[in-house]
């Protein structure tokens, strides 16, 4: 979605109002949860739905 | 990010722990420089030791009490006992020494441990696992000083107890359980465990984004 929208990483993190680290362990998929704030936040910068940002794995795929 | 103030109280415990660990530190040396003195044999039998006594004892002394234009007959049964040694033979000087550095150096790691662990409650570093383990050892050390102590009490029963006679005082086969030092193990033992639990629910709020 970033490089659709032409966007940085900096950029969304400073547009949605969370710092550098928390995205990027949303990136990196180490997140455990997430706000609907953010999730919110996110998908009115990138103007996508939530299933274009998170995708279902299996925890077994997930590790592999 | 705006970081959260220190609470007084804190400060506060802080701070005292620093007192208490110096002059602490300055007893401990004197411990062992006592134990060293005793070890080169520079007292002789010559040493005048004072030392407590964990024994009870039923003190066989009827007194009278005036209270409100009366006159109330009693007895004097139980008291904290001192025993002090006009001459202290040197087998049981270094006994007693020995003792003493045993419970000193449980007492100086229980402090240390605690210094760390309040030094991370000021620095906000609270549900981690260090601190975890400084509950932990605190509550192992205080274990282990409460076991140390009740066998210490029941020789202490053995050797001197039942062999010393007084005019006015009876030795009782009963000794304090000082049970407040096992409470207290336990308790910080049970918090150790509150903190892990603790140190699960952080780990879950870091990775909320």
């Amino acid at each position: 979605m970033l490089a659709i929208r032409k966007k940085s990483l900096t950029e969304l993190s400073q547009e949605v109002g969370i710092t550098m680290a928390n995205l990027s362990i949303l990136k990196k998929g180490k997140a455990r949860a997430i706000r609907f704030s953010t999730l919110n936040a996110i998908c009115k910068v990138l103007d996508c739905q939530p299933g274009d940002i998170l995708q279902y794995e299996r925890d077994d795929e997930a590790k592999s | 990010m705006k970081t959260a103030k220190t609470p007084l109280s804190i400060k506060i415990i802080f701070w005292g722990t620093q007192v208490i660990l110096g002059l602490f530190l300055l007893v401990c040396l004197a411990i062992i420089v006592f134990n060293v003195l005793l070890f080169t044999d520079f007292f002789g039998n010559d040493l005048q030791l004072h030392t407590r006594f964990p024994v009870k004892v039923n003190i066989l002394e009827t007194g009278n009490l005036y209270l409100n234009d009366m006159n109330i007959k009693v007895e004097l049964v139980e008291g904290i006992n001192q025993i002090h040694f006009f001459n202290t033979p040197l087998f049981l000087a270094r006994w007693f020494g020995s003792a003493l550095l045993i419970v000193a150096a449980v007492l100086m790691y229980i402090l240390l441990s605690f210094r760390k662990f309040v030094m991370n409650v000021k620095k906000h570093v609270i549900f981690v696992q260090e601190n975890i383990l400084h509950l932990k050892n605190i509550s192992y050390a205080l274990l282990t000083l409460w076991v140390f102590t009740i066998i210490y009490v029941r020789i202490i029963y053995e050797v001197i107890g039942k062999n010393v006679e007084f005019e006015h005082v009876e030795i009782l086969e009963d000794y304090p359980n000082f049970a407040g030092i096992l409470m207290l193990s336990l308790f910080i033992w049970v918090l150790s465990h509150i903190f892990m639990t603790g140190v699960k629910l952080q780990e879950e709020q870091n990775l909320t984004v």
